[in-house]
């Protein structure tokens, strides 16, 4: 068989004038040898039967040791040649030979903080980087995968692929996602890159591409067990991007108080800004924009690793959604992303609630509670507009138009007006419901969503009876008894108790919280989710009327001070908080628009942060009223539109956690992870051509420490 | 300044001629002498003189000494009844003069045999000069005359040769040519054959001459010190010859310290008197070694 030579030098790397010239050095030590051996030194010499005798006697031994010195430096000359031309690259011919056939599955994460500026570009920058080296020096026989992961992870190229051009295309197609990274999607990730590999593939690597943020990479024991797993899978390495410490200052957070905004009353916009550095900043600006319209700047100076609240009072003048943001504009740190909070404000005309009684006048204390002073709020009242409505009333009832719906001492629920209940509080209604001699409570503790959970958060258990008890506010944990600390005019600890139903919390609903609570240790105010909505039972009834057995009303709560507060921070609980929930989301959540069912829009779509639209499927029957949108991957501004109409806003902002660019240290990472140099070129070559590189350097090593001894024996001559 | 450094090689090369260097040397030695090591071998008393400290006490002349309480040394008549025939190679072998001597083995050896020509002549005996090769190439005879000294320094110094030596056959020659009976002084490097050297100082001892042999080698070819690749021309009608003085250094001395070995077991087997002679050696120090030996061997007269 012909072999053309100029293929050989081709495709092994001597196949270059710069490798042929080493190859020449070889021949270094002949030269120097033949030089050494040239007279040096002319003498005449009288005793030249003995030289020549002594010559006679040594020569055989002294051309043994001088052939063997030769030869050892002319090896180690031709081994170091042979190590710098790399033979057994991936890219060589005994490369490829020696190297197994590899799955090389690449993990690149796209997360928040990848964003981090560094010299070079940002850290996803420096990632892709990495990985295109790798798949240029990779083996031709091996097949690549390549998954991007922040909070989901995904692969790219679908089925491991070894066209290295698409493979590169894959990584430089990866962007920057604002959300945070997970850890265990990328393991599973890799696992099921592993099934869909092709069966003859020998082994298995799979590399990560992270700055190991703190927030991601804090591994929790099942993690770490994953990993070990995997790494039982396949050879699991980790590339760590990105610097140790990087200068970040962020809004972490951005709120509105209070919660429900009405038109026309002031509000405190609050951003947190917090320093992540270990130097202070002076003078950091911040500039609040309403609806794309600058408001204010102020200025604050932060402490290293410290945050502060900064507030801007401000008003809406008009009703409906507004979006506020606010933004760091003199940073100048290596994270641009999270300089900017953005927050949607529901503003209202009024808030309708409405107050449903089971007996007559029982909701009356409740509704003058909700509207001071209005004895008969109507639909040109601003503010809080209570309604008054017979239980009878509530199948006709579009609990949509409420805000809250209130249940006095009604009775029980027919199964139509339980299914018009639940389906109000998932779509995000707020349902409070005060206890009373009417009701029963084995018909309200049997009352459950089409699911089959129970609908409120407790058990009602049997009425107690006794001698005068109080509340316990429980330390004022909870955001409704919380104003009350330090109040004690405010007179809710004088509120007498001598009748109230026994709740209890419930296994099956594990959010519920304890508001309020008797001092026998009975809770009073049961405060739960539901879905989109939230859910409270009060022990105690909203009105006088009922009487113990002594005649004495079940408490005085109705006509305590307090009430009036309660109940007002019981709306601004579940309505305020639910109103700002639903508006404002961190990246990654899924966006949960709802609006009024009666009327069906023919054509749907989503204006995403970057201004590009996205048609979406009309719901449902089943869904009406309302649709979820998975893809809010980029922290801004989404809105909802209807027939060309914006029927939603809601703000998605980034996950505080990312601000923090500390990294984990190594040594808490599972053992089964190896963190190679990022110098991909150490990296590249399989374990088989690093055992070759491995016995070439130990035989350049070995060859030296005998050249040096030879050469010391033959100097004591 | 020590006398040493009068007699070293070096002090006495910067002399000009033989006879020179030879006074130099002999009256340097002397002069560091504490007493006479020469004993004349004469019979008749000549004189007394007062005992000094240091002599031997077998001349005090107790008859006198009865008679006057002083101790008097009796002083005998000068008779010569010693020849010593120097024998001097002058092949050209001889003529290397390494590195480190300042002066060639003939020049070494011219010194040597010029000054104990004065030391014997000093002393009244007489001495005799054959210089020699392959074969004697010029003699001059036994003389005890003062004067004889320039004959045997001018023999000397127009000696050279570029013949090869044949110490064997020069010295079976001079056993029948050496009528008178005495001490031969042999200076040479002796490199040759080495049997046919000890024949020739056997035939030597047959004729009952004393024989001493002054073995001249130069530092370079007793240490072989070379530290790079040397081309050795060799004299004596021997090749040239290219080697690694670094390897082959301990076989050569190996080689000369056996080729030693056997020619100083040679000479005590003959009872030759065998003196090791390097020519960066102090002329003093040879000749004391030399007049030290003859007196251990032949003891007092």
């Amino acid at each position: 068989m012909n072999i053309d030579p100029s293929f050989i030098l081709a495709v092994w790397n001597f196949g270059n004038l710069t490798m042929l010239g080493w190859l020449a050095a070889a021949a270094l030590p002949w030269i120097i040898h033949r030089w050494m051996r040239r007279p040096q030194h002319t003498t005449h010499w009288a005793a030249v039967d003995l030289l020549q005798a002594a010559i006679q006697n040594s020569s055989r031994r002294n051309q043994i040791q001088q052939l063997t010195l030769l030869a050892i430096r002319t090896l180690v000359l031709i081994l170091l040649v042979v190590a710098a031309a790399d033979p057994f690259s991936s890219n060589t011919i005994f490369g490829s030979a020696l190297a197994e056939r590899t799955h090389r599955i690449l993990i690149v994460d796209q997360s928040t903080s990848m964003n981090c500026s560094q010299d070079d570009g940002t850290r996803l920058d420096r990632a892709k980087t990495l990985a295109q080296k790798l798949v240029d020096s990779g083996n031709p026989g091996d097949t690549f995968s390549v998954i991007g992961f922040s909070h989901t992870a995904q692969n790219v190229l679908g089925r491991p692929n070894r066209d290295k051009s698409l493979v590169l295309a894959a990584i430089r197609g990866l962007s920057q996602s604002h959300t945070v990274a997970n850890v265990s999607a990328a393991i599973q990730g890799a696992n099921a890159a592993i099934d869909s590999s092709d069966k003859t593939v020998a082994q298995y690597e799979i590399i990560l591409f992270t700055d190991l943020g703190r927030n991601s990479w804090t591994l929790d024991p099942s993690t770490k067990a994953q990993i070990d797993a995997l790494a039982q899978r396949a050879k699991l390495t980790l590339f760590k991007v990105g610097d140790q410490q990087r200068d970040n200052i962020a809004i972490v957070d951005l709120t509105v108080e209070p919660t429900i905004i009405l038109q026309d009353q002031d509000v405190e916009i609050v951003a947190q800004v917090r320093n992540f550095e270990k130097r202070s900043y002076d003078a950091l600006t911040l500039e609040l924009f309403v609806d794309g319209q600058f408001r204010e700047s102020k200025r604050v100076d932060l402490s290293a690793n410290t945050a502060a609240d900064v507030r801007f009072i401000t008003r809406f003048v008009s009703e409906g959604s507004h979006n506020v943001q606010v933004a760091v504009t003199n940073a100048n740190d290596c994270q641009a992303l999270d300089d900017y909070r953005w927050l949607t404000t529901k503003v209202l005309r009024q808030l309708k609630i409405a107050c449903v009684e089971g007996t007559p006048h029982a909701a009356n204390d409740l509704a003058r509670a909700l509207a001071p002073g209005q004895p008969s709020p109507d639909n040109s009242s601003i503010g809080i507009v209570p309604q008054v409505i017979p239980a009878s009333r509530l199948p006709q009832l579009d609990l949509t138009n409420y805000a809250a719906v209130f249940f006095c001492d009604v009775a029980d629920l027919s199964s139509n007006e339980t299914a018009h209940t639940t389906r109000y509080i998932e779509q995000g209604g707020n349902l409070v419901v005060f206890l009373g001699e009417n009701t029963s409570p084995v018909q309200w503790n049997e009352l459950v969503r089409d699911d089959g959970t129970p609908m409120l958060p407790v058990q009602i258990g049997s009425l107690v009876e006794n001698e005068e008890v109080h509340f316990d506010p429980l330390d004022y944990r909870h955001p409704i008894v919380a104003p009350f600390r330090g109040r004690p005019a405010s007179g809710l600890m004088h509120v007498a108790i001598w009748k109230y139903f026994r709740l209890a919390t419930r296994e099956d609903y594990p959010a519920a919280e304890i508001a309020l609570a008797i001092d026998n240790g009975d809770p009073a105010i049961v405060v739960g989710p539901c879905v989109l909505g939230r859910v409270a039972v009060v022990a105690l009834p909203c009105s006088l009327a009922a009487r113990t057995a002594v005649g004495t009303p079940w408490s005085s709560f109705a006509v305590n001070p307090s009430f009036l507060p309660v109940v007002r921070d019981l709306v601004d609980e579940l309505v305020g908080t639910s109103q700002q929930l639903k508006g404002n989301i961190l990246v990654g959540d899924p966006l949960v628009c709802r609006w009024n069912s009666i009327s069906q829009p023919t054509e749907l779509r989503m204006r995403m942060p970057n201004g590009n639209l996205r048609q979406l499927p009309l719901p449902g029957s089943e869904d009406r009223g309302q649709i979820r949108f998975a893809e809010s991957f980029t922290s801004g501004i989404y809105r909802l539109t209807a027939n060309g109409n914006v029927i939603e806003t809601i703000a998605v902002n980034l996950d505080p956690t990312e601000s923090d660019l500390t990294t984990v240290n190594s040594v808490t990472l599972p053992t089964s992870l190896r963190m190679p140099s990022t110098k991909v070129a150490q990296f590249q070559q399989s374990d088989s051509l690093q055992r070759y590189a491995k016995c070439l350097l130990a035989a350049v090593f070995l060859l030296l420490i005998a050249e040096s001894t030879v050469a010391w024996l033959l100097g004591r001559r | 300044m020590q006398v040493s450094e009068h007699l070293d090689p070096e002090s006495i090369s910067r002399l000009q001629g033989l006879e020179l260097r030879a006074k130099a040397i002999v009256d340097g030695f002397l002069s560091g002498m504490h007493r006479s090591l020469q004993r004349g071998q004469s019979v008749e008393f000549t004189e007394h003189r007062e005992y000094a400290p240091g002599d031997d006490l077998r001349y005090v002349d107790w008859k006198v000494f009865a008679k006057t309480d002083k101790v008097y040394l009796k002083q005998f008549e000068s008779e010569t009844n010693l020849v010593c025939h120097l024998l001097l190679d002058i092949s050209e072998s001889m003529s290397y003069q390494g590195d480190l001597s300042p002066l060639s083995k003939l020049e070494y050896g011219q010194c040597l045999a010029a000054a104990m020509a004065y030391v014997v002549l000093h002393q009244r005996d007489s001495v005799s000069l054959t210089t020699f090769d392959n074969a004697v190439r010029d003699m001059v005879r036994e003389s005890g005359n003062p004067a004889h000294l320039r004959k045997l320094t001018d023999c000397m110094q127009n000696a050279q040769s570029q013949q090869p030596s044949d110490l064997g056959g020069v010295f079976h020659e001079l056993s029948k040519r050496l009528v008178h009976r005495g001490i031969v002084v042999v200076v040479s490097d002796c490199l040759g054959d080495l049997d046919s050297l000890l024949s020739g100082l056997k035939h030597l001892r047959h004729q009952r001459h004393e024989v001493i042999v002054l073995h001249l080698l130069d530092p370079r070819e007793v240490d072989f010190r070379f530290s790079r690749s040397t081309l050795f021309r060799g004299l004596e009608q021997h090749p040239t010859v290219l080697a690694e003085p670094r390897t082959v250094r301990k076989a050569y001395l190996a080689l000369l310290a056996e080729f030693l070995e056997r020619l100083q077991a040679g000479c005590r087997s003959l009872q030759v008197d065998y003196q090791f002679v390097r020519t960066d050696e102090p002329f003093d120090q040879v000749l004391r070694r030399v007049l030290v030996s003859q007196k251990t061997q032949r003891g007092p007269r």
